[in-house]
């Protein structure tokens, strides 16, 4: 189940916070539970019994990993064991077979359990932040099954750490308040248009270039790169928010996960910007403890870089996120040395053509894909438009892509500006809201739903 | 009374609510059908419309027959009527039942549910007539589309059980509200009681109200009145009552706004507004709910994907949203996501110009591809002259190559040089083609139009042209001068518009549209008789003249929709037989029964005809075989 699904809209959420607001305080953390069980099992079916083994076995574990470092390995060894058997075994195999040259007979195909990477990321995050004595020992199961399993942030996030959840477990937090319930439908709403109304209307733009339908023009790669850029970025901030939004509701706050990506002037900038929960957590559970730039420039530079390699790998067992990653890395790299670092709107600007030419391989098929849209992009002189150019002009997509540039890409000062203005007018914001919601279920019910990208990782 | 009092007694009350939808839901009566099972039945009607027995029907007189399977119990009958301007339906009799039709707007699409009985003769078909309204315009063709689908029913309950479950929820409703607002309770159950009272003996405003709205016959649309007394009743929750007088006005106005939108689709689906929401065309079917599980027990995500898709497809007030949907793209950007809006009221189907036609554009520009398609024609031929049978190959052009002039500035175009080229190919190794796109051409420049504005397929005056052409071709294969002689005598008729249709906006507006059509109705004409052989997934179009006098022998055309029109071309007269076969896989022409059948009637002529647009899938279909 998803959210952008009738089902989950119309039926699954409504009931449940119908029934939510009709239990007594203490059944509701339970009720919380069954449905994230229920929200879980509609998707991935028995593969919940992964989660269930790893949240009952990081229970028993966690008295025994504080200040044993062995233990510590081994639990984290353990928890790693489903992501790599689901997610890496077949590209480890594809991997082995291209580098000895052998035929590949037949990769092994594994159905990947929903929200695995996350998941597997937030047990460990428990984990270490155990062992490390951040937090205590959770000695309530329940509690931590349902931050495992809680079903707005388990199939794509934001990463949550257990010392946030925590202490908003507790009965007071359960309460229905009209503020949460105001502000938290109001995020689900804006994260809802933005998934509908403008990440599938751009993924429209951008499926027709990467699905090979059209003439790889110039004109038709920059399109298409422009689309993808613009359709990941509503299509995973609208997830967030709309995750952000029913946490809210059920009395939870989860840590933002978007701050304005493309307005960053630099790749180190988009990355402060960018999936915030999953850079917070490579940062401290990665970087950090590889030595982050407290041994030397030439360490820290290796760090970066095995960072956004790992970055990549977690995105995707495939060589195109490597690519992706080792982009990213290479450019964090650079502008650490201080080889290339542009300011101002320059910054921005080369900021965000280096990163949309890096989605490239993250949406790509494969590394010949790749090559042939970016090799597209400079063939200006042989190949700028192609019969079919004018197919992916439809005024109605090209106008929302070019609200979303906007919308991306203006300046700070004026985007505060723009946020005062709806902040000081409740009403007008409300009734926008209501007006953008309507159409995307217009939307919805005609084009049907896709899939969050982020929920295949 | 205490909390738990009160959490028990919604409980109780959502059980029983929800029992009374289940039984309304499984019970067959006749207000169920009307207002529920169609819904479910429109599924099925669809895949009748493919059937041959019922998919169009042309009519010269005041009454019209079909028949349907007959039942073997008691059962509903539904039918789709779509009726053109020039004849009104006034009755309709199923086997014993006769029923006068409410009047209907001309192009209005209506579909009615009878209940029948099983009639005692032995006949396994069940005669459905119609009956028009005499003439009421000179044009003697009038077309019109009629399906009928039957669906068996268990026998007919007694409404007893509903009636006293509706009165204890209606009961207990409504005292609890009137308790709540007023505190007392014995007042409260008086009023409830005289409420279900007049319910039940009277009918209400409200129930009237409501059935009108909804078009729901009387006992169902206390659903609605009871759905309302709920919500008021659950309205006043302690919790909704704090957070109504609590909380900031704009978060009052987002939750009346998400429950608004989100109670409107499901009341919807729980009860579908057949007579509002307005049918729309999606070129696919639908997701059928799933009735079982299917698999293993732990299977729920296999389960589930049907579930949510069926909620999907079966929301509430779908198709109008649809419509709202598509009219505001058209209102506001003047486009719409299905088809091209074009100019000189053209319209062009996206799926052709988005889709099908640059695949074939980039089968044409790759060489390998290219004589792959070759080939595959090559085949085919030689797949027929190997029984003796000569091959005529004729590609019917795509509107989008014979009008690219009526194409809006976003459409893409496609030069129809690499199809020509093509033909040139197929010439130089042998084939025997007919040069469509320039006899076409040649004939566009200063007469008529050949292809339906709002449909795509060519119409009854490019096919006249066409068949000229293949009868003619066959006349210099067997050395003889053509005997065509009849003359294009153009008329005008009102079509139904596939694409307007498909663009499904908010109005059905301009659903039929004007075109040209070739008259034939001669009186010494042979009429064209539907024939089902080899219980095959095929449809014969058959016509042989009462004596087998024609001096061209006969003649098969292998073809697509296209193909269908060359009916009205009156070339039947100049052949001992006439076959049209439209196979659904072409492998198919190719079978031993289809061969035998050729043989059979000494069939030395086949036209192979096909669209532009479909030679990739000819590619896809055929070329694998060899």
């Amino acid at each position: 189940m998803i959210f952008a699904s009738p089902i989950f809209l119309f039926f699954f959420f409504p009931i449940t916070v119908i029934i939510y607001a009709l239990l007594p305080l203490r059944w509701r953390n339970t009720l919380l539970l069954i449905a994230s069980g229920l929200f879980y099992v509609s998707g991935s079916g028995p593969y919940i019994l992964v989660i269930v083994g790893l949240t009952i076995f990081n229970s028993v574990i966690s008295p025994y990993i504080i200040d044993n470092r062995r233990m510590l390995i081994g639990a984290i060894t353990v928890n790693l064991i489903p992501l790599v058997y689901f997610k890496y075994v077949g590209f480890f195999e594809q991997i082995w077979y291209d580098v000895s040259g052998t035929n590949n007979p037949q990769a092994l195909a594994v159905l990947l359990p929903l929200g695995i990477s996350f998941y597997t990321f937030h047990a460990i995050s428990y984990l270490i932040d155990v062992a490390r004595g951040r937090i205590p020992v959770n000695t309530k199961v329940d509690s931590y099954l349902l931050y495992m399993l809680f079903f707005p942030h388990l199939i794509a996030g934001p990463i949550v750490r257990f010392k946030e959840i925590s202490s908003q477990f507790g009965l007071e937090n359960r309460r229905i308040r009209p503020q949460n319930i105001s502000s938290g439908l109001q995020l689900f709403v804006l994260g809802f248009s933005k998934k509908i109304l403008i990440g599938d209307q751009c993924a429209a733009i951008a499926d027709r270039v990467f699905n090979q339908h059209i003439t790889l023009s110039s004109a038709n790669a920059w399109l298409g790169i422009l689309a993808y850029t613009m359709q990941i970025y509503f299509d995973f901030s609208g997830y967030s928010d709309m995750a952000s939004g029913l946490a809210r509701i059920f009395g939870f706050r989860f840590p933002r996960n978007f701050r304005r990506p493309y307005s960053a002037q630099s790749i180190t900038e988009f990355w402060q910007r960018w999936h915030i929960s999953l850079s917070r957590w490579f940062r401290d559970y990665v970087y950090i403890p590889l030595g982050g730039n407290r041994r030397g420039q030439r360490r820290t530079l290796f760090n970066l870089w095995v960072i956004f390699v790992l970055c990549g790998l977690w995105h995707g067992a495939n060589y195109t996120f490597l690519v992706w990653g080792v982009g990213h890395g290479i450019w964090m790299v650079v502008e650490r040395l201080k080889w290339w670092r542009p300011q101002g709107w320059w910054g921005q600007l080369c900021t965000f053509v280096i990163t949309m030419l890096l989605w490239v391989p993250f949406r790509a098929e494969s590394l010949t894909q790749t090559w042939q849209i970016w090799l597209a992009c400079i063939k200006w002189q042989t190949t700028l438009i192609s019969v079919d150019t004018v197919t992916l002009i439809d005024p109605k997509r090209i106008f929302l892509l070019v609200l979303a540039l906007c919308i991306c890409c203006m300046p700070q000062r004026a985007f505060v500006h723009c946020k005062l203005f709806w902040q000081q007018r409740p009403f007008l914001r409300t009734s926008a809201l209501s007006v953008s919601f309507a159409l995307a279920i217009l939307v919805l019910v005609d084009q049907g739903f896709t899939p969050f990208i982020y929920a295949n990782f | 009374m205490n909390k738990y009092t009160i959490f028990s007694t919604y409980l109780c009350v959502s059980i029983c609510c929800v029992l009374l939808l289940y039984w309304q839901m499984s019970q067959p009566t006749q207000n169920q059908f009307l207002a529920r099972q169609l819904d479910t039945i429109e599924v099925l009607i669809r895949d009748i419309e493919v059937n041959p027995q019922g998919t169009e029907f042309r009519w010269l007189s005041d009454s019209v027959s079909i028949m349907v399977p007959k039942p073997t119990a008691q059962g509903i009958v539904t039918l789709n009527i779509w009726q053109a301007p020039q004849r009104t339906a006034t009755a309709i009799q199923v086997g014993g039942y006769q029923i006068s039709l409410p009047k209907m707007t001309a192009l209005q699409s209506r579909r009615i549910a009878v209940l029948a009985t099983a009639s005692a003769t032995t006949s396994t078909l069940l005669p459905i007539t119609f009956r028009f309204a005499p003439n009421e315009t000179t044009d003697p063709i009038a077309w019109a589309f009629v399906s009928a689908h039957w669906n068996s029913t268990l026998t007919q309950s007694s409404p007893q059980p509903q009636l006293l479950l509706f009165v204890i929820i209606a009961l207990a409703i409504g005292t609890g509200t009137c308790s709540r607002i007023s505190g007392r309770f014995y007042g409260s159950l008086g009023v409830a009681t005289l409420g279900v009272l007049v319910a039940l003996f009277a009918p209400t405003p409200l129930s009237v109200t409501v059935a009108w709205i909804t078009d729901q016959p009387a006992l169902y649309s206390h659903l609605w009145v009871l759905a309302l007394a709920w919500l008021i009743w659950y309205w006043k929750h302690p919790a909704i009552m704090v957070f109504m007088h609590k909380a900031p006005a704009q978060a009052r106005m987002m939750f009346v706004l998400y429950g608004t939108l989100t109670l409107i689709p499901v009341i919807g689906m729980i009860a579908p507004p057949e007579s509002l929401d307005m049918q729309i065309e999606e070129l696919r079917k639908l997701q059928e709910c799933p009735s079982q599980w299917t698999g293993e027990i732990w299977d729920v995500a296999a389960n589930f994907t049907p579930l949510s898709q069926c909620v999907t497809d079966h929301i509430g007030w779908r198709n109008t949203l649809i419509r709202v949907k598509n009219e505001i793209d058209y209102q506001v950007f003047g486009v719409s996501s299905r088809i091209y809006f074009g100019q000189n009221t053209f319209y062009f189907m996206r799926r052709w110009s988005d889709d099908r036609l640059p695949w074939l554009d980039e089968i044409l520009h790759t060489p390998t591809q290219r004589q792959k398609l070759l080939t595959t024609l090559q085949q085919i031929n030689q797949q027929y002259a190997s029984h003796g049978i000569h091959v005529i190959m004729v590609i019917a052009p795509s509107k989008e190559f014979m009008y690219p002039e009526n194409l809006p500035w976003n459409a893409p175009r496609y030069n129809y040089q690499l199809v020509r080229e093509l033909e040139q190919d197929m010439e130089t190794s042998g084939l025997d083609v007919i040069r469509t796109y320039d006899l076409l051409q040649a004939h566009k420049k200063d007469g008529p139009l050949l292809y339906h504005p709002r449909d795509f397929h060519w119409n009854d005056l490019a096919a006249y042209y066409v068949a000229q052409m293949i009868t003619d071709r066959v006349a210099r294969h067997q050395k003889i001068t053509s005997p065509w002689q009849h003359p294009l005598d153009i008329c005008t008729m009102f079509r139904k518009a596939s694409d307007q249709t498909f663009a499904a906006l908010l109005s059905n507006r301009d659903a039929y549209a004007p075109t040209y059509c070739q008259t034939t109705t001669m009186p010494n004409d042979v009429p064209w008789i539907v024939e089902q052989r080899f219980n095959r997934d095929f449809n014969v179009w058959r016509a042989a003249p009462p004596s087998p006098s024609q001096i061209l022998g006969a003649i098969e055309i292998n073809g697509d929709s296209y193909g269908m029109y060359f009916q009205t071309s009156g070339f039947e007269r100049y052949f001992n037989l006439v076959t049209i076969t439209q196979f659904k896989n072409w492998r198919d022409a190719f079978s031993p029964e289809h061969l035998a059948y050729l043989q059979q009637n000494n069939i030395r002529y086949v036209v192979w005809q096909m669209r532009d647009a479909s030679l990739p899938l000819l590619l896809n279909d055929i070329y694998t075989e060899y």
